[in-house]
């Protein structure tokens, strides 16, 4: 089969006018909400080395989000700061591997994630398309926001040194590393975004039929007539248009054979990005793995500990 | 099989007699594949739901049973599989589509109802994944003696408590050598089992005792498919090598290449020769 060069490709991704202050007023609107931030420690999961804490915070619309919070025992003087932001259908890890590599790590479940989907619970599949034809009620726009408080959790813990926070996560974690680093630019210390998903959307589902992108086709295949409602909508909560506020160092990784987020679409947000300390990885034969099982999560491990200093248990 | 499980067994296939619902699913049908959603209770009346895809092709199909993995969310079955088998996606009860009556937590799942062997909630979840593999046999237009199962633990342990079945295909299992896999800091969901050890101490001998029925290599003279694939990670190999030496039909142990497209393309290539057919379309990258 001949292939194009996925690097050449051009998104057809628009940044809408009112991109910048539809987003200003969401920020604005989540803000109005405070915080609320609670931990309760979880026995049965804390080790000699790690305490384990269920959390809570209060995000857009008034919804309450869950998560998961770890840090070593025995804390000496404040610890960088590492969120993990979790991909489309996973639960959100338990990070207590982060704190051994003494981390004050945090997970973040966003909503219709278990435990945060008692109100909204679109299901999967389900939140890639829900309201999509309601240009401002789509489903990613408190998703990205609980995304965003996370940050704001992790850097408003005391123990947390907030000059020294990271942002990671792969395929829809990929995509939220690279949206709170660029809504956090300035505070996000470095990131690591792997298969970035929600780039380059409407290009994406005519490029696979994998899910979760395939709901897109779905949902065109039952109202065709809905496809410039719809890409509308996609435009405004695309990560592409997100980027080029990104200023901190970052690194991306890709699989080239990607099924799930075309690699397409991950050459051409890289480019978008906008941090001078930028590297891109690509991984040939991979997939949606992205290299993760060939090397990569060390050299991942090994950039984000360069500009945190953790120090490991 | 053992005590436990033929009893297990008997009410899963006893399940299966029931009423069964089958609707159009109109927004997971496309160019290749008619989809539905399968109701049907499984033991203790419990309501689970499943996809079901029919191919546009002429039959009879392969059925495929796509067992269940370990997480919330049971993914509609890729493209490929839909369009070459009458594929089978259970939602087993806890995970989402199947939680009216309980939602399963992760981590939690793999320890909840431990230690006893009558509490603990994978007797249950088991027994739903051999009463879906009698519904996808009651399906019209299927070439039963080429009954398929493919996916992790669940696919295994269906597989072995499965007559007739001829194709498995697993791997990753997490029932698997648990004693040395809980050693120093497992990650998630093995941690499970180190969590509950950890917090119930005096339980742990009862829960090993439980969970020695899970055991893969215990499970595995019961296995007789005709052919049988196991993935195994590199340093897993011995492990999978000794699984396949204690069954009876032509196996293959594959050792994955930690490269998710050629290992992918390897393992769905397999299950179409094993089963006689051709594999599904190749959708990505397009031409």
């Amino acid at each position: 089969m001949t292939r194009r060069d996925p690097s050449e490709w051009k998104s057809s991704v628009r940044r809408p006018d009112d991109f910048d202050e539809y987003w200003r007023q969401t920020e604005a609107d989540t803000m109005s909400v405070p915080l609320n931030p609670r931990l309760e420690l979880d026995p049965m999961r804390s080790t000699s080395e790690v305490e384990v804490f269920e959390a809570h915070y209060d995000s857009y619309a008034g919804l309450e989000i869950a998560g998961w919070y770890c840090r070593p025992r025995n804390i000496d003087g404040q610890l960088p700061g590492y969120l993990f932001v979790p991909g489309y259908v996973s639960e959100p890890k338990l990070p207590t591997d982060l704190a051994m590599m003494g981390y004050a790590a945090f997970s973040a479940a966003p909503r219709n994630k278990l435990r945060s989907n008692s109100v909204f619970n679109p299901g999967y599949p389900g939140l890639l398309v829900h309201n999509l034809d309601k240009r401002t009620e789509y489903g990613y726009r408190g998703f990205y926001m609980d995304a965003v408080r996370a940050f704001d959790f992790l850097s408003g813990l005391d123990e947390v040194d907030s000059s020294r926070i990271c942002v990671q996560g792969g395929s829809q974690g990929g995509a939220l590393a690279l949206l709170v680093s660029a809504l956090r630019a300035g505070q996000v210390a470095c990131a690591s975004a792997g298969a970035p998903y929600l780039c380059s959307m409407m290009d994406a589902a005519s490029l696979t039929r994998s899910y979760p992108y395939e709901e897109i086709n779905d949902y065109l295949r039952l109202h065709p007539e809905r496809e410039e409602v719809a890409r509308n909508t996609l435009d405004l909560h695309d990560i592409h248009n997100f980027v080029d506020k990104i200023e901190c160092p970052i690194i991306v990784n890709i699989g080239l054979m990607d099924d799930v987020c075309p690699p397409e679409t991950g050459f051409a947000v890289f480019d978008q990005i906008g941090s001078d300390n930028k590297k891109l990885y690509t991984y040939e034969d991979c997939a949606h793995d992205a290299g993760t099982g060939v090397g990569h999560d060390k050299v991942m491990h090994t950039f984000l500990a360069e500009h945190l200093n953790p120090v490991a248990l | 099989m053992n005590e436990y499980w033929s009893a297990r067994v008997e009410a899963a296939l006893n399940a299966a007699k029931g009423d069964i619902s089958i609707e159009d699913l109109p927004i997971r049908t496309n160019e290749t594949s008619n989809a539905y959603s399968v109701r049907f209770n499984g033991v203790g009346d419990y309501p689970l739901y499943a996809y079901l895809h029919v191919p546009k092709s002429d039959g009879p199909h392969v059925p495929l049973f796509q067992a269940p993995g370990y997480g919330s969310v049971v993914a509609v079955p890729p493209y490929e599989r839909r369009a070459a088998y009458m594929v089978l996606a259970l939602c087993h009860r806890g995970q989402r589509l199947s939680n009216s009556q309980y939602s399963a937590a992760y981590p939690g799942l793999l320890t909840d109802g431990l230690p006893g062997e009558d509490t603990y909630v994978w007797g249950d979840i088991v027994a739903d994944c051999i009463t879906a593999v009698q519904i996808l046999l009651q399906q019209p237009n299927i070439d039963a003696s080429r009954l398929a199962i493919s996916g992790g633990d669940l696919a295994w342990i269906t597989g072995a408590l499965t007559d007739g079945l001829h194709a498995l295909q697993s791997g990753g299992l997490m029932f698997a050598d648990i004693d040395s896999r809980m050693q120093g800091d497992p990650d998630y969901p093995i941690a499970e089992f180190n969590d509950f050890k950890r917090t119930h101490p005096d339980s742990w001998d009862e829960a090993r005792s439980t969970l020695t029925n899970y055991d893969p290599m215990n499970l595995a003279t019961g296995v007789d498919a005709s052919k049988v694939m196991l993935s195994a990670g590199a340093s897993e190999k011995s492990y999978y090598d000794k699984l396949a030496s204690a069954v009876s039909g032509e196996t293959t142990v594959r050792v994955n290449l930690a490269k998710g497209h050629l290992d992918h393309i390897a393992q769905e290539e397999w299950l179409a020769e094993a089963c006689g057919i051709e594999p599904g379309p190749v959708h990505y990258p397009r031409g």
